[in-house]
């Protein structure tokens, strides 16, 4: 009986498993760009992230951003894996500040363009 | 305290410490996963479970309230503090109802592997230790220190999600089965407690994420086997629903039993899980 059980709840876990093996989003090109510490004034920045997973990750990278000085909105499009974060113009930012953010939430950063 | 007060008391801190964000991708509600709160954060869930279970004919209920707080203690590090209230009924006359606060667990997790190959997908691997305090009232704790160890297994794969989990927890003490106060839950008794649990979350809505996405909404299947070591082992199945704003979570799932071959504890007969996670 015991057998049997686990038998049957670890062939339910492999048909999860490969349940979850199809509908990958891989994205091309997964290295991760090198960035400075070195302030930068701009308009704003597009960050590349991976591994967000769902709305509720987004919202929280969402806050992430928002708790760094300069940063003044952010919006992150699940559908394309990118963060957009408006700065003020004035306060200098780095992208390892940034990038550091993404990385203390859990999630994988890929690279950084700032803008204005 | 009684255990309502001690539920809304409870329900009060998690409230107090609700202005944290959340990092769960995809979690279902009664299988772990390899997810945790960013460094510094503390994050709050709240989960009831209502279970009816059959004790040599006599009819046992059992409602508990699970509070977790888990504090990220760096990107790849977690601790978690569950505080379950419990309040448990015997049909059987002559014998008292019981409630309080059952064992308080304490949880230290590390994501030692992750690799994210999409903007959606990670593959994450976490390995969990811990101690569960017999902190519990009479007839609701374990009455000792038992350690437990795992290894908990992650991955989100467009609209597909996937836990496994196995943990093995140590009984050092084990509660005294009488006729007064009988063993109901696994894990509970003198005996060890191997578990073994899996999941699978279907994303049904939306299809494809846009930069329009505010919500999502999951089917989940899940699956767990507890197996004490004196040989009493149960298997069952958890069909639901999880429903994820960028605020908030619901998640609903019915428990039913597949197979259970139990001698010295209750055997199961249905039960349902319900919960929240509230993100500010």
């Amino acid at each position: 009986m015991a057998f049997r059980m686990i038998s049957g709840a670890v062939v339910l876990s492999s048909v999860f498993v490969l349940g979850a093996c199809g509908g990958s989003q891989v994205r091309a090109g997964s290295e991760t760009q090198a960035v400075s510490s070195e302030p930068v004034v701009a308009k704003g920045a597009t960050m590349r992230v991976d591994g967000l997973g769902c709305p509720m990750c987004a919202e929280s990278i969402a806050i992430l951003m928002d708790n760094i000085d300069g940063v003044m909105d952010s919006r992150v499009d699940l559908s394309t894996g990118t963060v957009h974060v408006d700065l003020d113009g004035t306060t200098p930012v780095s992208a390892e500040a940034l990038r550091r953010a993404i990385d203390d939430g859990g999630f994988t950063f890929r690279s950084i363009t700032f803008e204005g | 305290m009684s255990p309502k007060h001690s539920a809304w008391a409870l329900c009060a801190i998690g409230v107090f410490l609700m202005g944290t964000p959340i990092a769960h991708a995809q979690e279902s509600a009664l299988v772990d996963a390899a997810t945790q709160p960013a460094k510094g954060r503390v994050t709050w869930r709240e989960q009831g479970r209502f279970e009816r279970f059959d004790l040599n004919g006599e009819r046992v209920d059992q409602f508990t309230l699970d509070t977790r707080l888990t504090l990220g203690l760096s990107k790849d590090w977690s601790l978690a503090l569950n505080v379950p209230t419990i309040d448990r009924e015997r049909s059987a006359p002559g014998f008292d109802d019981r409630s309080g606060l059952g064992d308080v667990t304490l949880t230290l997790k590390h994501r030692f592997w992750q690799h994210d190959p999409g903007p959606i997908d990670t593959n994450r691997l976490a390995l969990v230790t811990g101690l569960r305090l017999p902190a519990g009232t009479d007839g609701l704790s374990s009455g000792g220190y038992d350690p437990f160890v795992g290894l908990t297994f992650t991955r989100v794969s467009g609209r597909h999600g996937v836990n496994a989990s196995a943990r093995y927890l140590l009984t050092t003490s084990g509660e005294r089965a009488t006729s007064a106060s009988p063993v109901v839950e696994a894990g509970k008794s003198g005996a060890d407690l191997f578990t073994f649990e899996s999941s699978y979350v279907f994303r049904l809505s939306p299809s494809e994420y846009s930069s329009e996405t505010e919500a999502s909404l999951y089917f989940t299947a899940e699956s767990i086997l507890d197996w004490d070591t004196d040989g009493d082992i149960d298997w069952r199945l958890a069909p639901g629903l999880l429903y994820e704003a960028r605020r908030f979570t619901l998640e609903l799932s019915p428990i039913i039993p597949v197979a259970q071959d139990v001698d010295r504890r209750a055997e199961r007969e249905w039960g349902v899980a319900f919960g929240l996670r509230v993100l500010f």
